[in-house]
C-alpha cells in the first residue's frame, strides 16, 4: 500500500468515525478536519430526512435528528450516489431499543424506502401481456415473472398505507392501529409513485413472484390467503397497470 | 477546440425549488448545470431533465465518481452516469479532481487527493476510463480542501495540467475553490492560475463561501463575494471569455437573485469581448 493510498484510507476513518481523535501523523489541521466532519454528519441525516418523511413527523424533528446520527454511525455509506444511502433504515428501527414503543415504525420506513427507489426507478418497458402468447399454456405454471423496478410489494402486521397516506400533505390521520395489517403495493404511473392496499390474494401473488416464485406456486399462495381470489383478473391487472419487466421459463 | 460546448455567457446551478418556476416560465438563462446523481435512473427527474435540456444548454455536474479516489472507480456509478449522458448527450460533462472511497468505505464528499507522481499515474487512469466509458471528454474541477496531503510534490494547478496532457480531459476552473484555498491553505493562487493551460479551460464555477471557525467553508450559500469577483476577472482578462456558472446550493435564494449574479458575470464576459 503506497503512504497516499494509506492516507486516503486514514482521511475517511477519522472523517465517519467521528469519536476517533485525528491522528498527528495524518498532518492534518483540527479545523479542517472539523469541516469534513460537519459536512459528513450533516449530510447523512439531510438524507434520512428527506427519504423518510413521515417516519420524521411521527417521532418529531429532534428524535429524527438523533435516530439519522445514530444510524449514520452504524451504517457507512457504499455508494459515491447519496440517493442509495439508507436502505436499511427500516432493519435498524427494529431493533433499536428507544423505539419499540412504536412497533409499526421500522414497517413504515420500509414502506418509505420503497417509494424512495421507486421513485427514482430506471425506466423499462412494462411487459405486454401478448409476449405470452409464444408460450405453451403447459409451462404457464412454470413462469418467473419479475416486477419493475419502480414496484414493490411488502407486508405489514400494522396498517402501514393508513399510516403513510395519513402523514400526506394535507391529509388528516384517522388509524385504528388495532385493525390489523394491511399489505401494500407500491407502483409508479408516469412518474408518480402511488402506494395502495391490496387484498389478501392479490398482496400474497405480488409477494411471491417478487420472491422468484413460479406463477403456479405463487398462484396457490394467492388462493390460500384468499379462497375467492380470480387469477386470471389478477393477472390481466398485473399486465394493464405495467407491474412486470420479464419473465423467464 | 475548446473542450466544452457551452456558450460563453453566464449560467446558473440549477436546484430542485426552481425546477417548476424554470420549466412553467421558461426565463432566459444563458444555460444551466445540474448534479449528474440526481438524475441517476429514471422516473420524474430524468424526464424533467430532459424537458430542461430541450430549452436550454445543459451542463451534468458529478459530485460522486470520486475519479480521485486511488482504489478503482465505482463501475455502477460510472454505468448510470453513461446512461444518463447517453440519455441527454449534454454540452459538457464535469467531475471534481477529488476522492470519495477507499476499499472499505465512502464519505460523500469531495475530498483532496495527493499531488504526487505516483497518483498522477492512477487517476490519470481513471479519467481515462471514465473518458472511454462515456465516449467524450470531461472537465476535471478543482477542490477547495481543507486538510492537504503533507507529501506533495506539485500544487494543484500542476497537477491538473499533467492529467490534461496525458488524458486530454478538460478543466473547469472554480475561482471560489481558488480563492478559498488561499486563504484556508495559504495556497499561492497565482502560481496554480499559471500552471492551468489556458486552452483547456472549459468552463468556470462561481459561488459564494461562509465563514466557519478558523477557515473559509465552500457553502455555496451566499453572494459571490468582492474578492472572487476580482479574481474572476483577472482570469477572464487573461484566458478570455468562458461559460461562467452561478452556483447556489444552501438557503437558496430566489432566482432573480440568481439571474441577477448572473448578469454580474455576463457584463465582465462582455467587458472581455470588447477588449479582445
Amino acid at each position: 500500500m503506497t503512504p497516499e493510498v494509506r492516507w486516503q484510507a486514514e482521511l475517511l476513518e477519522l472523517i465517519a468515525r467521528q469519536e476517533q481523535l485525528a491522528d498527528a501523523a495524518l498532518g492534518l489541521n483540527p479545523a479542517g478536519l472539523a469541516v469534513y466532519r460537519n459536512n459528513y454528519r450533516v449530510g447523512l441525516i439531510e438524507t434520512l430526512n428527506m427519504i423518510y418523511p413521515v417516519t420524521r413527523q411521527i417521532v418529531g424533528e429532534e428524535f429524527m435528528t438523533g435516530l439519522a446520527r445514530e444510524y449514520s454511525k452504524q451504517y457507512a455509506s457504499y455508494s459515491g450516489n447519496l440517493h442509495r444511502y439508507g436502505g436499511s433504515f427500516g432493519d435498524f428501527l427494529r431493533d433499536f431499543p428507544p423505539v419499540q414503543t412504536l412497533p409499526y415504525l421500522a414497517d413504515v420506513a420500509q414502506l418509505e424506502w420503497a417509494v424512495h427507489r421507486s421513485y427514482y426507478a430506471i425506466d423499462q418497458t412494462p411487459l405486454a401481456a401478448a409476449t405470452l402468447s409464444s408460450i405453451d399454456p403447459e409451462q404457464f405454471s412454470q413462469l418467473r415473472f419479475s416486477l419493475t423496478d419502480s414496484s414493490r410489494a411488502l407486508s405489514s402486521s400494522w396498517p402501514v398505507v393508513s399510516i403513510w397516506q395519513g402523514h400526506q400533505p394535507g391529509q388528516t390521520l384517522n388509524v385504528d392501529l388495532a385493525a390489523g395489517g394491511e399489505q401494500a403495493l407500491v407502483s409508479r404511473h408516469a412518474g408518480k409513485v402511488s402506494v395502495q392496499a391490496q387484498a389478501a390474494g392479490m398482496a400474497a401473488l405480488l409477494l411471491a413472484l417478487q420472491d422468484g416464485l413460479p406463477l403456479g406456486e405463487a398462484a396457490g399462495l394467492a388462493l390460500a390467503a384468499q379462497d375467492d381470489f380470480d387469477l386470471q383478473a389478477g393477472l390481466a391487472l398485473l399486465f394493464a397497470d405495467g407491474l412486470l419487466s420479464h419473465y423467464q421459463l | 477546440m475548446t473542450p466544452s460546448s457551452l456558450p460563453a455567457v453566464a449560467g446558473i446551478g440549477l436546484r430542485a425549488p426552481h425546477y417548476r418556476q424554470v420549466l412553467d416560465t421558461l426565463p432566459p438563462l444563458g444555460w444551466v448545470e445540474v448534479h449528474s446523481e440526481n438524475f441517476f435512473d429514471g422516473g420524474m427527474p430524468l424526464a424533467m431533465l430532459q424537458r430542461v435540456a430541450s430549452h436550454y444548454p445543459l451542463s451534468l455536474h458529478g459530485v460522486g465518481l470520486g475519479l480521485g479516489s486511488l482504489v478503482r472507480p465505482d463501475g455502477e456509478h460510472l454505468a448510470a452516469l453513461k446512461r444518463l449522458v447517453d440519455a441527454i448527450d449534454p454540452p459538457a460533462v464535469s467531475e471534481h479532481l477529488s476522492f470519495n472511497h477507499s476499499a472499505q468505505r465512502y464519505v460523500n464528499d469531495l475530498l483532496p487527493i495527493p499531488y504526487t507522481m505516483a497518483s498522477l499515474a492512477v487517476i490519470a487512469s481513471h479519467v481515462d476510463e471514465t473518458q472511454q466509458a462515456l465516449g467524450r471528454r470531461i472537465l476535471l474541477e478543482n477542490l477547495s480542501s481543507y486538510v492537504e496531503f503533507p507529501g506533495n510534490e506539485m500544487n494543484e494547478g500542476e497537477f491538473l495540467a499533467e492529467l490534461v496532457a496525458r488524458t486530454g480531459c478538460g478543466l473547469l476552473l472554480d475561482v471560489n475553490n481558488l480563492y478559498v484555498n488561499g486563504i484556508n491553505l495559504g495556497t499561492d493562487v497565482q502560481a496554480v492560475l499559471s500552471a492551468l493551460p489556458a486552452t483547456a479551460i472549459g468552463e468556470i464555477h462561481l459561488a459564494g463561501y461562509s465563514e466557519g471557525e478558523g477557515m473559509l467553508v465552500d457553502t455555496h450559500s451566499q453572494p459571490v463575494h468582492p474578492g472572487v469577483w476580482q479574481l474572476y476577472a483577472q482570469v477572464i482578462a487573461s484566458i478570455g471569455p468562458r461559460p461562467t456558472l452561478i452556483e447556489w446550493d444552501l438557503d437558496i435564494p430566489p432566482l432573480d437573485t440568481l439571474q441577477a449574479e448572473a448578469a454580474k458575470a455576463d457584463a465582465i464576459l462582455q467587458g472581455a469581448r470588447h477588449d479582445a
